[in-house]
């Protein structure tokens, strides 16, 4: 869980199969199956992201920003502060595996704060069976009420 | 007995000793009640379906939108029978997420399990993906959106497993050209669609199409040929359709409509040209302007998903891959149908 330098904290995975996520034109799109809930995240965040599914530890990220000649401390602390985001919405986790060199970004990025939007109004899609008894057999019943 | 108190006592059981006991049971319905065979086309594919005895024949086959297909070798074969005309039920459930949420894909990856508490109704595919079982307590008990959507989860898992993915969309145009329109429930698709049907646009799907890359180019493929719109909008806006209305209740209030197989409104299979997220004009006026690809992609994928148990990673990739290789657009929906419909049909022109 490490990328070379000993910090088990740079190393993570997008959380599948409860999470699925996809980038287009630089935008992440991530669906959680577990709460109903989808992000998406552009520029910057779509960018690390990216980064994250394709095996990239954030120190290698901040590295890669860091050619675009904003602060190291901005781009530090907004990496940080987007990857706890990500990690407290369940939707990356620690990594397992090596971490990949093989990420590099298409273009220079000036960093930019990377933004989680949050839609919710999906919730109620989720494929939930309402609070129920049950049979003989042991299968659900929906539960009549009184 | 309460779940909790069930899935404690379960007896933990693996996909394939699950689907042994399943295939038993069903052979047991067979000696019960004689099998009725049936072949229908879809999406491009042979469809068997077994029934074991007619109780729910037409229940479940009346809205698909296939017609007749040639016989072996299906691209999928379902065995299907009920509780009530067999006296045979389904074994136990074979584990706690069954019991408590109605789903599960636990059972060694891939044997894909929906059970709806509500409906009664019990839905298998896997291992092998030219395999499903549909159980269900009583013909009686399949509820109307079921009736009017069969297998709709069985075909979602059917569909991942091929390289396809059932899409939350409808599809209207041609078979050279066509619209696939995106957006959430309630958002107005139907309505948009059944407007270009009115147009003289043929209908392809209001709500499900089966998508897949056919020599890298999107293609939609028809499942059922009903359709949902709200009651006050078909009376309305498209009293011209009133005349396909069924009578199936929609618990939303909604009028269900079928189109007749043959005569030339429905489409089986279209390329698609053009993929439309749907929105409402404020100054009520119709107006298609482009769209970025990635607001294309999060309009589509989350209904999509969502509503379909288990699928995952690779149908969100497929959809974005589809997404990428078709011009997108966004739809202010005026009030004018007409209107709009005249809009529509300059992208499939």
């Amino acid at each position: 869980m490490t990328d070379g330098t000993g910090d088990a904290r740079l190393l993570y995975k997008i959380n599948e199969p409860g999470v699925v996520a996809q980038v287009v034109e630089g935008e992440a799109l991530l669906i959680a199956f577990e709460t109903g809930k989808y992000y998406s995240s552009a520029d910057a965040g779509g960018l690390i992201i990216e980064a994250i599914q394709q095996g990239a530890s954030l120190t290698r990220i901040v590295a890669a920003f860091s050619k675009g000649g904003s602060s190291a401390e901005a781009i530090e602390s907004g990496v940080a502060a987007f990857v706890e985001q990500l990690v407290m919405e369940r939707l990356i986790v620690p990594g397992e595996a090596q971490p990949s060199s093989d990420w590099a970004p298409t273009s220079t990025l000036t960093f930019r704060t990377p933004v989680l939007h949050t839609y919710t109004d999906l919730e109620d899609l989720l494929v939930l069976d309402p609070i129920h008894d049950v049979d003989a057999a042991g299968w659900p019943v929906a539960r009549v009420p009184a | 007995m309460n779940s909790e108190a069930a899935a404690a006592r379960l007896e933990p059981t693996t996909g394939p000793a699950f689907l042994a006991k399943l295939s038993e049971r069903f052979e047991r319905a067979l000696e019960r009640r004689p099998s009725h065979r049936l072949f229908l086309e879809l999406a491009g594919r042979s469809l068997a379906l077994e029934f074991a005895g007619p109780a729910l024949t037409d229940v479940l086959t009346d809205y698909l939108a296939g017609g007749s297909a040639a016989h072996d070798p299906a691209a999928l074969a379902i065995n299907i029978w009920d509780s009530e005309s067999t006296d045979v039920d389904p074994p136990p459930p074979p584990c706690h997420a069954l019991v408590s949420r109605g789903f599960s894909s636990e059972l060694g990856g891939q044997l894909k399990l929906a059970f709806s508490a509500a409906s009664s109704t019990l839905q298998a595919h896997g291992p092998e993906v030219d395999r499903a079982h549909y159980w269900v307590r009583s013909p009686l008990a399949v509820p109307s959106w079921e009736v009017a959507q069969p297998f709709r989860t069985l075909l979602g898992w059917w569909a991942e497993s091929i390289g396809a993915v059932l899409t939350h969309a409808a599809v209207v145009g041609g078979p050279d050209r066509a619209i696939l329109f995106a957006g959430a429930s309630g958002a107005g698709k139907s309505t948009s669609a059944l407007a270009c049907l009115v147009a003289g646009m043929r209908l392809l799907s209001d709500d499900s199409a089966l998508l897949e890359l056919e020599d890298g180019h999107p293609v939609a493929h028809a499942l059922y040929r009903t359709a949902k719109v709200d009651r006050q909008q078909l009376q309305s806006r498209l009293p011209s359709l009133k005349g396909f209305e069924t009578a199936l209740a929609h618990d939303r209030g909604k009028a269900i409509l079928a189109f007749p197989r043959q005569g030339g409104a429905l489409l089986r299979k279209a390329r698609i040209t053009a993929i439309v997220t749907q929105g409402l004009a404020i100054d009520g006026k119709s107006r298609v302007l482009p769209e970025s690809k990635a607001r294309t992609l999060r309009v589509l994928a989350p209904s999509t998903l969502l509503q379909s148990a288990g699928n995952g990673q690779k149908a969100l990739r497929l959809l974005a891959e589809i997404v990428q290789r078709v011009p997108c657009y966004r739809l202010q929906a005026g009030h004018d149908l007409t209107d709009l419909a005249k809009r529509l049909a300059e992208l499939v022109s």
